[in-house]
């Protein structure tokens, strides 16, 4: 297949892929923690039916204005548009220099769209809940980022593709496996999962940044969560555990590495009590510390 | 092992002690029965005699109860019970108010944890407290007659005045901080009340709480239209997950009242019951507090742990909870040898569950983080508050009915008083999770005691009219701290007056102080839940077809199956 004819055969199928996918990464995790909690558990599926329902409800929403109407759509939009430029099976269609940058952009743009909304509405909770999720995002934020700064400034590209390649070629380096312990520990901060899931936080703000918004506006947010999920999971799996398959078969191998990723997230997520503000800022500039002795490895050449 | 003498040895030193206290402010001195002490003080002295009794002879505050006498040629009468926990011996200050200007000063700048109860006596009483700190409308709700008091006894029990009286004010926020609401309605807190927040970004700078959405008037209706033993039943459902606490209560107060003794065997099987009633009872509150926390892990395995225990109740008295053990002079039903074998069956798989469950949890450093150092309840504002339970414990003050004032069979029982000096929300966890150890090394002495005595014998000789006007005040450490029931005996077949003070009655009034300054937003809703607020629990579900007007209740297996398939499971047959 031609790179161009490529381009925009992923161009039409990533995005519905990307949305398909998600959703079941959702119950999935339900499922590995309801087996711990010595539960049955919801039906694998149970990540569909719930955007299902909530779509069919009526979106009540208390404060009408252009930030609000469009917060859930940015989610989403912006979690679907990183997701296109993540290599697939060797193949990087839509790559260009650069792009792991706009790929983080992209993801955090999708979380800032959440507390954007959370800040719109009139509620103590939701603005609680906003401000949460931006001080963790920008402690966060370094650290993911930091992660792939430490790769690509071993292989010499910004480019997803490349780094990937490079990484498989140069095998596990001593600074891009500390890169990636920490990049893998932060995803739990990064997708917003218990202990780091502050912004909601049910039990002390109801539902924080989303308490506001019911229906179809909700579904999207939480759509947009699920594949914010599986991008962030994907993309660390395909720079730091890249597979030397190719075409169907690498792909088949990713999706396995980031559902078996997703699933140790999972088992952490159900271990762990929340953790209070200050204590994420705390656990979060220790993984940084660990991101900054992969980032000297780097440089010295390690 | 506590032994208690019957002889007034313990309440002639206090007595003693009162006389050379109060001095003249002393008017009468009464001894209905060994180990409790009424002392008459005139409207006037009553603030001296309470300092006299709380500072000096460093009693602890229980509750104050109003009564109506006006129909007896007196006026309104409001009595301060305190407990001298030292000396096992409880004592009132008995305080006549008059019936044309009915007012009292207030103690509550003595005791602030006296606050609610005397709201509630003006509220229901109409009698006028002088000098309350915060003279807000506390029980009755919003727009009753403020010249209306329920309790009264010209009122009648099903009056409904027109809605037309004033309002609750609500504080006003401070200055430059935000509101935020918990409740009426919010996840953690199971019942009703609210707790408005004032915030300056995560931290908490004051509170207003505002409570009592449900009252549900039973005092009024066991004075009024219910027999001693139909009381009970009521008593039994004012909580719904530590009902037996309330109905044991209710029965030593009358039983004490009327001079009745409890034999032996019925006493034994109380404590049993009891015991049961806390194991789950803090195995639930376990579940609950990690589930504040986001940890649901601990959340369904406590409750899957504590399961067993629920069908244990169920076989010992045919219901998971409202258990209805108790009847004015003993208790309803035996615990035969088969149910000896069982109790003892279920307690070892629970207990090596349970041990299983702590020992992860001691070792979880970020659920210790979370719970240390937070909402932090110094033993002297414990003093202050009138706070009891694990509450109380958890700051290292170990205060405990069931050592201090013995009743059903816990004078011969073994067992310790487990305190924590953490003064936190860690302290009062593993009080919780050191007390259902205890409660298991409880059941096990209680099943020797039963195999060691003839079965039979449960209920004493009740007369068919119980002594009027007769006083007898009692309390049962409940899971969540003393329960204390006041009852006087009415001419009739019911009481005159029946006043109830659970434990979360002090305990709630003190979680303002453990929200120190510096406490986040984010620590507000576990240490709430560290005092363990009670909620009701139906597990049982009933399907009613209105059209078909049929009726069927589900047990647990057919609601798992319903909830797996989506079904509604065959129905097998009548049973």
């Amino acid at each position: 297949m031609s790179a161009p004819l490529g381009a925009v055969v992923w161009l039409l199928l990533g995005p519905a892929l990307l949305l398909a996918a998600g959703p079941w990464l959702d119950g999935f995790g339900r499922r590995v923690r309801a087996r711990l909690e010595s539960r049955r558990g919801p039906p694998m599926v149970q990540g569909y039916l719930d955007l299902a329902k909530l779509a069919s409800k009526e979106g009540l929403v208390a404060v009408t204005n252009p930030v609000t109407a469009a917060a859930p759509w940015v989610a989403l939009a912006a979690a679907v548009t990183a997701g296109l430029l993540v290599p697939l099976g060797g193949a990087t269609p839509l790559g260009f220099a650069g792009d792991m940058v706009v790929v983080l952009y992209l993801l955090g743009l999708s979380a800032a769209a959440v507390a954007l909304g959370g800040a719109s509405g009139a509620s103590a909770y939701g603005f609680l809940g906003a401000s949460r999720e931006l001080l963790l995002l920008l402690l966060v934020e370094p650290v993911v980022a930091g992660a792939f700064l430490v790769v690509g400034l071993q292989a010499g590209t910004f480019r997803l593709g490349a780094m990937a390649s490079w990484e498989l070629a140069n095998g596990p380096t001593p600074a891009s496996v500390l890169a990636g312990v920490a990049a893998g520990v932060a995803l739990l901060a990064y997708l917003g999962r218990v202990p780091f899931d502050l912004s909601e936080a049910e039990q002390e703000l109801t539902g924080g940044a989303l308490v506001e918004f019911g229906g179809r506006p909700l579904a999207l947010f939480r759509w947009a969560l699920f594949t914010r999920w599986l991008v962030a999971a994907w993309v660390v799996v395909e720079v730091f555990v890249p597979t030397p398959l190719r075409g169907a078969a690498g792909a088949a191998a990713s999706a396995l590495l980031v559902v078996v990723l997703f699933g140790v997230l999972s088992v952490l997520s159900t271990l762990i009590a929340r953790l209070r503000i200050d204590q994420a800022r705390v656990f979060l500039v220790q993984i940084g510390l660990l991101m900054l002795f992969a980032f000297t490895f780097a440089v010295m050449g390690a | 092992m506590t032994t208690i003498t019957t002889s007034t040895e313990r309440s002639d030193r206090v007595a003693a002690h009162l006389v050379s206290a109060l001095g003249e402010h002393l008017l009468h001195l009464d001894r209905p029965a060994p180990d409790r002490v009424y002392c008459d003080v005139a409207r006037d002295a009553c603030v001296a005699a309470v300092k006299a009794l709380f500072e000096g002879l460093r009693a602890r505050y229980v509750i104050s109860v109003g009564l109506d006498r006006r129909g007896e040629g007196a006026g309104f009468e409001v009595l301060h019970c305190f407990a001298m926990d030292d000396e096992h011996v409880r004592c009132a200050l008995r305080v006549p108010v008059s019936a044309e200007r009915p007012s009292i000063p207030s103690i509550t700048p003595v005791i602030p944890g006296a606050s609610w109860a005397e709201l509630e006596i003006r509220d229901l009483f109409g009698v006028q407290i002088e000098g309350h700190p915060d003279p807000r409308r506390l029980v009755l709700p919003d727009g009753f007659p403020d010249d209306v008091h329920p309790l009264r006894k010209d009122f009648p029990y099903n009056a409904k005045p027109a809605l037309d009286g004033p309002s609750r004010p609500f504080t006003p926020a401070p200055p430059g901080t935000t509101e935020m609401r918990l409740g009426p309605f919010f996840p953690v807190l199971e019942e009703p009340s609210q707790w408005r927040l004032f915030v300056d970004g995560e931290r908490i700078v004051g509170t207003d709480y505002r409570g009592f959405y449900s009252h549900r008037a039973i005092e009024k209706l066991a004075e009024t239209k219910l027999p001693y033993n139909q009381v009970i039943s009521l008593a039994e459902r004012i909580c719904g997950i530590c009902g037996c606490v309330h109905s044991t209560a209710y029965c030593q107060a009358v039983e004490e009242a009327a001079g009745l003794v409890v034999p032996r065997r019925a006493r034994v099987i109380r404590s049993l019951v009891l015991e049961l009633e806390r194991l789950q009872s803090h195995l639930l509150w376990l579940g609950i507090a990690c589930h504040i926390l986001g940890f649901d892990f601990v959340f369904q395995q406590s409750w899957r742990v504590r399961e067993p225990l629920m069908n244990l109740a169920e076989h010992l008295t045919g219901s998971r909870k409202h258990f209805q053990v108790n009847v004015v002079g003993g208790v309803t039903f035996d615990v035969t040898a088969a149910g000896q074998e069982r109790i003892l069956e279920t307690l070892t798989g629970v207990e090596k569950e349970t041990s299983a469950l702590v020992k992860s949890l001691e070792g979880d450093q970020a659920l210790v983080q979370r719970l240390q150092h937070v909402g932090m309840f110094t033993p002297e504002e414990v003093r202050l508050s009138g706070a009891v339970g694990p509450t109380a414990r958890g700051s290292g003050v170990p205060v405990d009915a069931r050592r201090d004032h013995p009743y059903a069979a816990y004078d011969e029982l073994d067992f310790q008083v487990v305190t924590h000096d953490g003064c936190d929300n860690w302290g009062r966890t593993v009080v919780r999770i050191g007390e259902a150890f205890e409660s298991a090394k409880l059941l096990r002495q209680c099943v020797a005691l039963l195999r060691d005595m003839p079965e039979g014998g449960l209920v004493t000789h009740v007369p068919e009219r119980l002594p009027s006007l007769r006083e007898g005040m009692h309390g049962v450490e409940a899971p969540r701290g003393e329960v204390f029931h006041y009852v006087r005996t009415g001419s009739g077949t019911g009481p005159d007056r029946w006043r109830v003070r659970a434990p979360s009655y002090q305990n709630i009034q003190a979680v303002p102080t453990m929200l120190k300054p510096g406490t986040t937003v984010a620590d507000v809703p576990i240490t709430l839940g560290s005092v363990d607020p009670c909620f009701s629990c139906t597990e049982r579900m009933e399907v009613l077809d209105v059209g078909a007007r049929s009726r069927r209740v589900l047990d647990a297996g057919e609601i798992r199956d319903l909830s797996r398939t989506g079904r509604m499971p065959p129905e097998r047959g009548t049973r």
